[in-house]
């Protein structure tokens, strides 16, 4: 009796578990995917400011926004019968993100450790500042100012003199609370910032080696001063970098609010008690300037904004033409500008800026399977992810016949990076045979199947404006025996010598005999290097390289072992004491920002580890680099700017301190049968702009 | 008693010291720092990396900050959370235990039910196909890839089903107009489980002295007393909503973890049953025509108890930890998921925060699991 109980209770479940299973799997019938790849060409217009926000971030290689150069739109046709399901309740736009936000107050996200890119995300409805970008285009236009600044001009003031601009303000602009933005506002940003010493992104935005102070002129007009020369008495003038994209993009925060605050900060004790006495701060009731208010967090669940009522920008009709011109206007606050050119002939874009939501909530996952599951299902709108969507998830997705998928390019670069302070990295030619011998199509497309996208200068190609495609490229287009043979000229026509030269096989297809006893022009045989790169773990494309690299330099025998190790294990190495004696060459990557500044920063040689702080690990040196990267930073018009990074670009080219290995497409995915976005083909894709809160339409 | 209680101490506040200097070093000798997340951003000025180092104290001498770390860890404070600036690593982890208790201490209970309910059937129906069919299911359950089962079970029941939620604790569009937060929730519910529990285990230990069929009435009535009880409160208090959608969300992890960890209590149950069936007194028991069913619960099993119980309290210390893989998985914000994003993004405080803290409640259980001995056992004596 008890077997045969015990068999009928196995069998009832075994029923009972077949009954779940057909359940379970009686799924919607699977739509038809019909992927269409287009490729959409655009002219980025030379005679424009074409240029994006420098958001800073503490994420590393996440990439910035730019022009867009080329989107790759998936395009998904399911089958007619199949109707899209619309998720019905309140117009609340859901965020799926995988990390909890640090901190929701400003000074600290922007100033403190609280700087990741998940703080982002919640924050970025929440402020405001002078001068902004448009959409798509990035060219530079005002913002919270009323129109473009005056010229710079020196101006003795009080015995001192000074490089002064000034700024009108708009009127009417409130603060969520309802009380009115005016030109104190932002001299109190500035000055606390001074006043604190507060460093990271509002140290690159308020730059003190050049920023004397900023006065309110009256209610709303500002008055800039940047000082006339730097610590030792030389002369300098505050560059677009300084100025327009630094101190013009400075969020403003509410005197109203947080002057208190700051008094009570000061009286803390010491610098550092003082930043840990407003990092600590709670904004409970911080009054906003952005289109969204703090609303709630629920630490590890969520974190909701609510819709600024008060927001100056809502209902504002954005209208960008195919001429370049850039209108906006708005009925409720009888605001209206047109910028750049006349405002008529074909629109690119038009559309309302909302909020058009009653909230935005982030919901947190603890990984993106969950999070992808959720968008498929329903419970999300969108997810962010700062690397775009993985290539694995694209198929769950494409599945959906209520998602699409984004592929915009991306404004970041991997790179191989040389020592150059020591032999034989420090000979040109030796740079100018590793860029040749290394393959960068055949492991972009035939080995990680156009997953990467293969890129030769400092600029990514993306990133329209300032990208010159005019470098030279080495390698490029040329087939093995071709690389070969060029690269065993350069070294020998730098005096390097073989004990045996490399030997290629019938075909010219590969190496057959590796080159041997590679031997320096002084006579020294050339050293075994060790190649640092991330393994698959961190960056499976990197790795990748560095094995394929490795093979290649072995071949023509330049003896180099690529150690495949941990990011944080390479980022010691950098920073150590030792990085001149102990370094070789090491494989990373940059997210970049759209004015390229930062190539002064990566190669200048003030910003060698030996001689400064910095992001010059490599240690390169040159004198007429220099000059011209000093140019690019004390360069105030556009033009001169970008015929600035044009050659520096070249130059960077041909002297190859870093190869530029690749960049990559930036997937994202969204609920298209909820959600809308006025434009979804945007360099660095919807995650760059926060997931478009501001515009994102629920259906 | 007394003289090993206070011996035991000592050994726990070595073992302890011993614990966390070597969690200290483990942790600490992780390549670089919490800084070198904001190492690479051009966009950033150089010395931000030296400031942020500076605000941490991660430039200090490594004895330096050991010895900061020892006065701080014996004086209760864990220090500042960098991944959480300004918060400190006590408060978060006051925030993340309940949730991790709520789940897993719910998990520990189910699965330990289920594993000894199965156990003693199994060992009493040895040879039998019931025996066969749960050992493997178990074993298989037991063994399986933790990360691929659980998704499996949210793509399966969550997912495709749409029996349950997927992942997370609750959902925002119902809690964010809700007049509690998540914490005061879990708090109540964990008060709710200590009180139930309490008074039902005193019904239990008053009744135990009844008549059988009396004191079966007296429990069945007490627990469904105590269940209505639960629920008019709850309802009076205007959070069962909030309580109820936290059960939903927590059904499916339950579900699962009971899945895989039940094997091993039915395994160690079996094992024991086994043993204590060839007892002398077990043979009596029969000879005396006792009901098998009266054998096997009040003679067999009650003896059996020991180790399983043992086991269970471990588990239960455990049960503070979380579950790495589990949380993840499943977006359950608790100890677990705490612990991989500290040590991810070198959070040390925060890391070494969160493992002394398991450390100490393992510990503990390690005394009241030879408290219990004495208990369950008359014939141990310290």
């Amino acid at each position: 009796m008890q077997l045969l109980a015990s068999a009928r209770f196995s069998i009832l479940a075994l029923a009972a578990l077949t009954l779940v299973a057909l359940a379970a799997c009686s799924d919607d019938p699977e739509p038809v995917v019909v992927e269409k790849v287009v490729e959409v060409v655009k002219e980025v217009p030379v005679e424009k400011v074409v240029e994006v926000p420098v958001e800073v971030e503490k994420v590393v290689e996440v990439e910035k926004v730019v022009e867009v150069e080329k989107i790759v739109e998936v395009v998904k046709e399911p089958e007619p019968a199949e109707e899209p399901v619309t998720t019905a309740g309140p117009p609340i736009y859901q965020m799926g993100i995988f990390e909890e936000p640090i901190s929701r107050n400003f000074w600290n996200y922007y100033g403190g450790p609280a700087g990741s890119v998940w703080t982002k995300y919640v924050l970025a409805g929440h402020t405001g500042s002078m001068y902004g970008y448009s959409d798509q285009r990035f060219d530079w236009i005002p913002s919270l100012a009323a129109d473009f600044p005056t010229d710079l001009k020196k101006e003795t003031v009080g015995g001192g003199e000074f490089w002064t601009a000034e700024v009108p303000l708009k009127t009417g602009v409130t603060w969520s609370d309802g009380h009115e933005l005016d030109a104190g506002d932002f001299v109190f940003t500035v000055n606390t910032v001074l006043d604190l010493e507060l460093s990271s992104n509002w140290a690159a935005v308020v730059d003190r080696a050049f920023l004397d102070r900023v006065e309110a002129l009256d209610s709303h007009r500002l008055k800039v001063f940047f000082k006339t020369t730097d610590e030792e008495g030389n002369p300098q003038t505050p560059g677009l970098s300084v100025w327009q994209f630094g101190l013009g993009f400075m969020p403003a925060l509410a005197e109203h609010y947080w002057a208190p605050v700051i008094e009570e900060v000061k009286r803390a004790g010491e610098i550092e008690q003082q930043h840990e006495a407003l990092f600590a701060h709670v904004p409970d009731g911080e009054p906003t300037l952005g289109g969204f208010t703090f609303s709630k967090w629920e630490p590890g669940a969520f974190f909701e904004n609510d819709t600024n009522p008060n927001y100056y920008g809502i209902g504002t009709m954005i209208t960008m033409y195919e001429n370049g011109a850039y209108s906006e206007s708005n009925e409720r606050t009888g605001h209206s500008a047109t910028y750049f050119d006349e405002a008529s002939g074909d629109k690119t874009l038009e559309y309302t800026v909302g909020p058009h939501v009653e909230s935005g909530i982030f919901s947190i996952y603890g990984n993106q399977d969950a999070a992808i599951l959720a968008l498929t299902k329903g419970d999300i709108d969108y997810v962010f992810n700062p690397l775009g969507l993985e290539k694995g998830f694209l198929d769950r997705v494409r599945s959906s016949p209520d998602i699409q998928v984004v592929s915009n390019a991306n404004n970041g670069v991997r790179y191989l990076g040389f020592n150059v302070r020591k032999a034989p990295m420090n000979i040109k030619e030796f740079r100018q045979a590793v860029a040749t011998v290394i393959d960068k199509e055949f492991v972009a497309s035939t080995i990680l199947q156009d997953a990467a996208i293969p890129v030769y200068a400092m600029v990514p190609e993306g990133n329209g404006f300032w990208h010159n495609s005019d470098v030279p490229k080495y390698g490029k287009d040329m087939s093995r025996a071709e690389r070969i043979t060029q690269a065993v000229d350069l070294l020998k026509s730098a005096g390097f010598t073989y004990e045996q030269e490399p030997e290629l096989s019938e075909d010219g297809n590969f190496v057959s005999k590796q080159g041997k006893g590679l031997k320096m022009p002084d006579g020294a045989p050339v050293p075994e290097m060790q190649l640092l790169a991330p393994s698959a773990g961190y960056d499976p494309m990197r790795s990748t390289f560095a094995i394929w690299v490795d093979r290649w330099l072995n071949d023509i025998g330049i003896p180099v072992r690529a150690n495949l190790t941990g990011f944080n294990v390479i980022v010691d190495e950098l920073f150590s004491d030792t990085v001149a004696e102990d370094l070789d060459m090491w494989m990373l990557g940059w997210g970049l920002s759209i004015f390229p500044d930062y190539l002064e920063n990566f190669f200048h040689s003030r910003h060698a580890p030996e001689v400064g702080d910095g992001y010059n690990w490599g240690g390169y040196s040159n004198s007429e680099f220099d000059k011209l990267a000093l140019g690019l930073l004390s360069e105030t018009t556009i033009e001169g700017a970008r015929d600035k990074v044009f050659q520096l670009q070249e130059f960077l080219a041909e002297e190859l301190p870093y190869v530029t290995l690749f960049t990559t497409p930036k997937l994202d995915a969204y609920r298209s049968a909820r959600i809308e976005f006025p434009y979804t083909d945007v360099l660095g894709g919807l995650e760059q702009l926060s997931g478009m809160q501001h515009e994102a339409l629920i259906k | 008693m007394a003289k090993y209680l206070l011996k035991r101490m000592a050994q726990i506040l070595l073992t302890l010291f011993v614990f966390l200097s070597l969690v200290f070093f483990i942790v600490n000798a992780q390549p670089g720092d919490v800084s070198n997340f904001y190492a690479l951003n051009p966009d950033l000025p150089p010395e931000t990396r030296e400031r942020l180092q500076d605000l941490f104290g991660v430039n200090e001498p490594l004895w330096k900050q050991y010895a900061v770390h020892v006065k701080n860890t014996f004086t209760g404070n864990f220090g500042i959370s960098f991944s959480h600036y300004p918060r400190s690593v006590a408060d978060v982890i006051k925030e993340r235990l309940p949730r991790t208790l709520v789940l897993f201490l719910t998990a520990a209970v189910f699965s330990f039910y289920l594993g000894f309910a199965l156990g003693k059937i199994i060992a009493w129906r040895r040879g039998r196909w019931v025996e066969y069919t749960s050992t493997v299911g178990g074993v298989a359950l037991y063994t399986v890839f933790t990360p691929w089962f659980g998704l499996m079970m949210i793509w399966f029941f969550a997912f495709k089903a749409g029996w349950f939620p997927i992942g997370k604790f609750l959902d925002p569009v119902l809690w964010r107009d809700a007049p509690v937060d998540a914490n005061s929730v879990f708090n109540r519910m964990i008060l709710t489980a200590i009180i139930v529990s309490v008074a039902v285990f005193a019904v239990f230990l008053v009744t135990s002295r009844k008549r059988a069929s009396g004191a079966r009435l007296i429990r069945a009535a007490s627990v469904a007393a105590a269940i209505l009880a639960v629920i008019v409160v709850w309802l009076a208090s205007g959070a069962a909503t909030y309580a109820w959608d936290i059960v939903r969300h927590m059904a499916l992890p339950v579900i699962t973890l009971t899945l895989i960890s039940f094997a091993g209590t039915m395994l160690l149950t079996r094992n024991s049953m086994l043993e204590t069936m060839r007892e002398d007194f077990v043979m009596a028991a029969r000879a005396k025509g006792l009901p098998e069913r009266d054998v096997r619960d009040k003679h067999v099993a009650r003896n059996a108890l020991l180790p399983v119980v043992t086991s269970f309290v471990f588990s239960l210390a455990f049960a503070v930890d979380g579950g790495v893989i589990t949380e993840s998985i499943f977006s359950w914000p608790g100890m677990g998921q705490t612990l991989v994003s500290a040590a991810v993004s070198e959070d040390l405080p925060l890391a070494v925060g969160a493992f002394v803290f398991v450390g100490i409640f393992v510990l503990v259980a390690h005394l009241v699991a030879d408290v219990l001995y004495a208990y369950l056992d008359p014939r141990i004596r310290y």
